[in-house]
C-alpha cells in the first residue's frame, strides 16, 4: 500500500434530490423520504407522476404549462413503434424466449445510439443551445441544403434531418401541437426556421423534438439521454412482452434466398 | 409532407426490404458457417484460439496465434475479481438481488464502457494519441510539442495512458512487457515513442506509463485501429464481473455493503412544503 497515492475519494456518496430520514431505533431504514425537499407522502397526494419527474430532473415542481408540455411530450414519444430499431431489439428477444426482465433494458441500450437516440438527444440539446445563442447564424448551423436520400436518411443537424426520404410526418403533428404551449421559445423558435426552409425533405425528428422540449422545460443535455430512454421506455416494453406470449416462429426468418453473402474483397 | 410521391427517392429503402447483403458470413444449415470468408466448421473450429475467433469476427482478419495470445493476456490483465472495482461493484449488486448471471455480467461490462477505466473506451483516446503522437514527430515535431497539444488539468497533461486513477505504480505494466518478450514480439514504432514519452512524462510531469498507455502502443504497431482494439475489448472486464456477482449471489440477500440512511450526505434542498 506504500505506493498508493492519495486521490480523495470521498467518505460518503453524495445526492442532493433524496433525503432519507433515518429512524432513529435502526438507521438502515428511513422514517420519511424527501425529493428536492419534498416529503414523498406529500408528493404522492396533491401531485401527479409528471410534475414529480420533472422535480427529479429539474429540482423545482413544474408550473401547469410546463407540466402539460412534458405529459404532451411523454405522450408523443410513448411508443416508439414496432418499426424503430429499441423497439425491434426488445420484441426479437421477446420472442426469442429471452428472461423477460432483460427486454426493457435490450430496448434501452439499443435506444441509446447516436443516429436516432438518446445521445442524439444531448447532442441536439447543445446543438439548439449553441445555435439558439447566436440566433443570426442559426442557418448557417443548419444544413438546409442537404436533400440526397439515395444514400439513406440525412441530417441537418442534430436531431433534424429526413425521415425514409420525407419530413416525418407524425414527430411534425405533434411539434405542432407542442408549439402551441406558452414558454416554449426553442420549440417556436425551431418549427419556424423547419417551416420557413424551402427543404421539404429535412425536418423535426423525434430525438430533436425530445430535445427542444426539453430545453424549453429548463432540463440540461445529460440529463435528456436519461429521461428521452425514460419516456420512450413503455411502448418498448409494451411491444416486447407481447412478444413473448407468440411461438418463436410469429416473427419471420428470413430465407437463405434473401440472403446475399458477398465476396470478400 | 409538401413533397409529392414522385419526388422521393425510395430505392434505397424498397432495395433493402426483406434482403440482407453482407460479406461478413452466413450459416448454411446442416452444412457450415462462413466467416469472412472461412469456413467455420471445416477450417476454424478446432484449429484457432477463441481469441482469434473474436477478432476475425470484429475485423475480417485471421491474427497470428501470438497476437491472439497476447490479447488474451492483455484480457487476463483486467480480470480483477475486486468488487471496490466499479464494474465488478455492479455484479455484485446484481448478485445480491439475484439477477440473471447474464444480466449482471452485461451490467457490469456496460459500466467498464467509460470513458474513465475499463480498457475498451479507453483504449480509443490512448490509440488515437499514440498513432497521432506518431504522426506528429515524422512530421518533425518534438515531444515537447507533442505534449504540450494535450488537454491539460491542474498544469498536468491530461493522456490516456500515462496515469492511473488508484496507485501511481501499474503492477500490469512489467508482466505485459515480459508477454510481449516471451512471445517474441519486438518493439515497434508507437511502443518505442510511448517509452519516450513516459519518459518526458516522468521526467516533467511526474506521470508514468500505464497498460493502456503500453497496450495501445503495442496494438497499434499489430496495425490495429483505435475501433478495433474498442470492439476486440468490449467484453474484456466480463469474468472479473461474473466473479463478483456469483460470490454475492451466494450469500444472503442485501448483504453487499448495506448503508445506513446517513450513509447516504445529502446536500440539497432543505425540507419543504407544497405550497
Amino acid at each position: 500500500m506504500s505506493n498508493k497515492k492519495n486521490f480523495g475519494y470521498a467518505k460518503k456518496t453524495s445526492t442532493s434530490i433524496l433525503y432519507e430520514k433515518p429512524n432513529e431505533d435502526n438507521p438502515f431504514v428511513a422514517e420519511s423520504v424527501y425529493i428536492h425537499g419534498y416529503n414523498l407522502t406529500e408528493l404522492t397526494s396533491k401531485k401527479s407522476f409528471v410534475e414529480v419527474l420533472i422535480l427529479l430532473f429539474t429540482g423545482e415542481l413544474p408550473n401547469a404549462n410546463a407540466m402539460a408540455l412534458m405529459n404532451a411530450l411523454m405522450v408523443g414519444l410513448i411508443n416508439p413503434g414496432p418499426r424503430n430499431p429499441a423497439v425491434r431489439a426488445a420484441m426479437t428477444a421477446g420472442i426469442s424466449k429471452s428472461n423477460t426482465p432483460h427486454l426493457l433494458p435490450i430496448g434501452l441500450m439499443v435506444l441509446g445510439g447516436e443516429d436516432g437516440g438518446a445521445t442524439e438527444v444531448e447532442k441536439s440539446m447543445s446543438f439548439i443551445l449553441e445555435a439558439f445563442s447566436n440566433n443570426n447564424r442559426f442557418y448557417s448551423s443548419f444544413d438546409f441544403d442537404k436533400t440526397d436520400t439515395s444514400e439513406g436518411d440525412f441530417k441537418i443537424a442534430p436531431g433534424f434531418g429526413s425521415y425514409f426520404s420525407q419530413r416525418c410526418p407524425v414527430t411534425h403533428q405533434i411539434a405542432e401541437q407542442l408549439i402551441a404551449f406558452p414558454e416554449t421559445k426553442y420549440l417556436n423558435w425551431l418549427h419556424s426556421q423547419i417551416i420557413d426552409s424551402e427543404n421539404n425533405s429535412a425536418g423535426w425528428l423525434p430525438v430533436g423534438l425530445a430535445a427542444a422540449t426539453f430545453l424549453d422545460l429548463g432540463i440540461k443535455p445529460r440529463e435528456g439521454i436519461g429521461l428521452y430512454q425514460l419516456l420512450c421506455a413503455p411502448g418498448i416494453a409494451a411491444h416486447a412482452l407481447e412478444q413473448t406470449h407468440k411461438p418463436l416462429s410469429s416473427m419471420p426468418f428470413l430465407e437463405d434466398s434473401q440472403y446475399e453473402l458477398k465476396q470478400k474483397r | 409532407m409538401n413533397s409529392s410521391k414522385k419526388d422521393k427517392n425510395l430505392s434505397f429503402w424498397t432495395t433493402r426490404r426483406n434482403k440482407i447483403s453482407t460479406s461478413v458470413g452466413k450459416w448454411t444449415g446442416g452444412e457450415d458457417v462462413i466467416c469472412h470468408g472461412h469456413l467455420m466448421m471445416k477450417d476454424l473450429l478446432g484449429n484457432i484460439s477463441y481469441m482469434q475467433m473474436l477478432v476475425l469476427n470484429i475485423t475480417g482478419r485471421l491474427v497470428d496465434e501470438k497476437v491472439a495470445k497476447w490479447l488474451e493476456g492483455n484480457f487476463i490483465g483486467v480480470s480483477y475479481p475486486d468488487v471496490r472495482i466499479w464494474c465488478n461493484t455492479i455484479g455484485a449488486l446484481a448478485g445480491t438481488t439475484k439477477t440473471s448471471v447474464v444480466s449482471a455480467t452485461v451490467a457490469g461490462t456496460l459500466a467498464a464502457d467509460s470513458r474513465g477505466y475499463g480498457g475498451s473506451q479507453t483504449s480509443v483516446y490512448g490509440m488515437k494519441f499514440i498513432q497521432n503522437a506518431l504522426k506528429q514527430k515524422q512530421s518533425g515535431m518534438t515531444l515537447e510539442q507533442i505534449i504540450k497539444n494535450a488537454n491539460y488539468k491542474n498544469g498536468k497533461p491530461v493522456i490516456t495512458g500515462y496515469a492511473r486513477p488508484v496507485a501511481r505504480n501499474d503492477e500490469r505494466l512489467e508482466p505485459h512487457q515480459r508477454m510481449t518478450e516471451k512471445l517474441g514480439f519486438s518493439v515497434g514504432e508507437h511502443l518505442k515513442l510511448a517509452w519516450e514519452i513516459n519518459d518526458y512524462l516522468e521526467q516533467h510531469h511526474d506521470l508514468a506509463m500505464n497498460v493502456a498507455g503500453y497496450s495501445c502502443a503495442f496494438l497499434s504497431d499489430q496495425g490495429f485501429s483505435p475501433q478495433e482494439v474498442y470492439r476486440i475489448k468490449s467484453l474484456m472486464v466480463a469474468s472479473g464481473v461474473t466473479a463478483c456477482y456469483v460470490d454475492y449471489y451466494e450469500r444472503t440477500s442485501g448483504s453487499f455493503l448495506p448503508q445506513r440512511c446517513d450513509d447516504i450526505e445529502y446536500d440539497g434542498h432543505p425540507i419543504r412544503t407544497i405550497d
